[in-house]
């Protein structure tokens, strides 16, 4: 085993670069109950080219208030860890600036089947959109910015 | 009394900080507003004119708790308090 699968993912808030998708799937399957499951489901948000309005968007900041964000994500993922046939679930935010097409946030479910995968991995999406202190700036091609809310 | 306030999203850029700290004469969140509206153009975000207290869509944050009061004359202050003003979350 190589050294960097050693490390275990706790879910929060990162900084851009800190790792990718791989390490947080590797992570997970190192969970002692990790034979249960039948599936790991993954959700990637990543920087998109327009805004909600239709403005072309040509880079993304994020900033988090760390200390609130970490502990409304754990508690988003050890509400869902109760769900019917979840094994794990971890939730990582990054934060920083972003060009296009960069990952944002990353979500990886371990159950037992993929229909309970399926449905927490969407409820830990919207969970996370509405309940954790995190507020990206959308940069535009016409050389303005908005924080959204 | 010495508080520090966290700045965050629009404050980080109205302020150009990350956070600072305020030597308060008072021990309320009245205060320390009348303070932050004196040095930064911030009164249009977090007051609400009409109804002369804290805009209802502004989380006050103390110590990592939540403070669901809008009138900050009944907000009290200890030294050494954080406080943060937060607008509505829009993760990635």
């Amino acid at each position: 085993m190589k050294s960097n699968e050693k490390i275990q993912v706790k879910s929060g808030i990162y900084n851009k670069g800190d790792f990718g998708l791989e390490k947080i799937i590797n992570s997970i399957k190192r969970n002692p109950d990790i034979k249960k499951a039948g599936s790991i489901h993954t959700f990637t948000g990543i920087v998109r080219d327009t805004s909600i309005n239709g403005k072309p968007v040509i880079s993304m900041k994020i900033d988090a208030y760390e200390e609130l964000a970490n502990k409304s994500i754990n508690e988003i993922c050890e509400k869902l860890k109760k769900e019917n046939g979840i094994i794990d679930i971890k939730l990582v935010h990054l934060k920083g600036d972003f060009d296009l097409s960069e990952d944002l946030v990353y979500v990886v479910v371990a159950s037992a089947h993929r229909n309970e995968g399926f449905n927490v991995i969407s409820k830990a999406v919207e969970m996370y959109k509405k309940e954790i202190a995190v507020w990206k700036k959308e940069n535009f091609s016409d050389g303005t910015s908005e924080w959204t809310h | 009394m010495i508080v520090e306030v966290l700045y965050f999203a629009e404050f980080k850029d109205i302020t150009g900080k990350k956070k600072e700290k305020f030597e308060l004469k008072d021990n309320d969140l009245l205060g320390l507003l009348n303070l932050l509206f004196e040095k930064y153009n911030l009164k249009n975000i977090l007051w609400d004119d009409q109804n002369q207290k804290i805009h209802n869509l502004i989380s006050i944050i103390i110590n990592n708790q939540a403070i669901h009061e809008k009138d900050p004359s009944s907000i009290k202050l200890n030294d050494g308090d954080t406080i943060a003003f937060l607008l509505p979350v829009s993760g990635g």
